[in-house]
């Protein structure tokens, strides 16, 4: 598997599984490491999370890190790496997914929580040629 | 090394290489088969010999699997400061270097809860 197809399992895993959760990635030439920062901290340090971040330590070590002297980690804000300039940004974009009988029921009581677009970004996006040389500006895919 | 600037650099070395060579001592020592097997496929890739010594303890310690989650996670980074403060030159910040430290105990504290070594 190239490292590429596992940054995209990657990106495509946390927005499926955690579609709260920010993702800011970069690679660092320096250590050779493929950085992926997920926030909010609370999601990072939660159960779920850490058995995600399991699984995608398999499969790298089964599928990537055998074919590759680069590495792959995940951060995030209480980290003590942090992200200079990220090569690419991913938010998610709450929007008010209540119908028009959202505000009666928020008057009687129901809390009414928000519920996030589906809407998973074109890898094209992901792997487009600015992503990989421009490094001075953020990309949003979400835009 | 950790209270005087001059020597952040060094303690930072000495963090990662300390559990470096902790992993390599578990791998060498519990997991021969997979310590002889990367020894001949590779000349010393750290990046390799980390993923097997996590793998293997993830595969032993299957309850304590988020905490080995954590030791990579931070490992990793120990590794790429490393990297960066010898390499490049970067300072390495109190803050920084606390959060060293803070690595330092997990780690510590969950190969002994882990492996009992």
């Amino acid at each position: 598997m190239s490292i590429r197809t596992f940054l995209e399992k990657v990106y495509q895993g946390v927005i499926k599984n955690f579609p709260d959760a920010s993702i800011s990635y970069k690679y660092d030439e320096c250590s050779r490491t493929h950085f992926v920062k997920v926030t909010p901290q609370h999601i990072y340090e939660s159960d779920a999370f850490l058995d995600f971040e399991t699984g995608l330590n398999e499969l790298w070590l089964a599928e990537v890190a055998h074919t590759t002297e680069e590495d792959f980690c995940v951060v995030s804000t209480d980290s003590l790496v942090q992200l200079q300039q990220p090569q690419l940004v991913y938010i998610p974009e709450p929007i008010q997914a209540f119908s028009a009988s959202g505000d009666e029921l928020e008057q009687e009581g129901y809390k009414i929580s928000y519920s996030l677009i589906e809407r998973t970004p074109e890898f094209e996006d992901f792997t487009s040629p600015e992503f990989q040389t421009n490094t001075s500006e953020q990309y949003s895919l979400a835009a | 090394m950790t209270e005087n600037a001059d020597f952040h650099t060094a303690a930072v070395h000495c963090a990662y290489y300390s559990c470096y060579q902790k992993l390599i001592f578990i791998l060498k020592e519990h997991y021969t088969d997979r310590y002889a097997a990367l020894n001949e496929r590779t000349s010393g890739s750290h990046n390799l010999f980390i993923g097997e010594c996590v793998g293997c303890l993830t595969r032993t310690f299957k309850k304590k699997a988020r905490d080995i989650t954590k030791v990579n996670r931070q490992l990793k980074q120990l590794k790429a400061i490393r990297q960066m403060s010898d390499y490049e030159d970067e300072k390495v910040s109190t803050d920084d270097i606390e959060k060293v430290r803070q690595y330092l105990e997990a780690f510590r504290r969950i190969i002994k809860e882990t492996t009992d070594l």
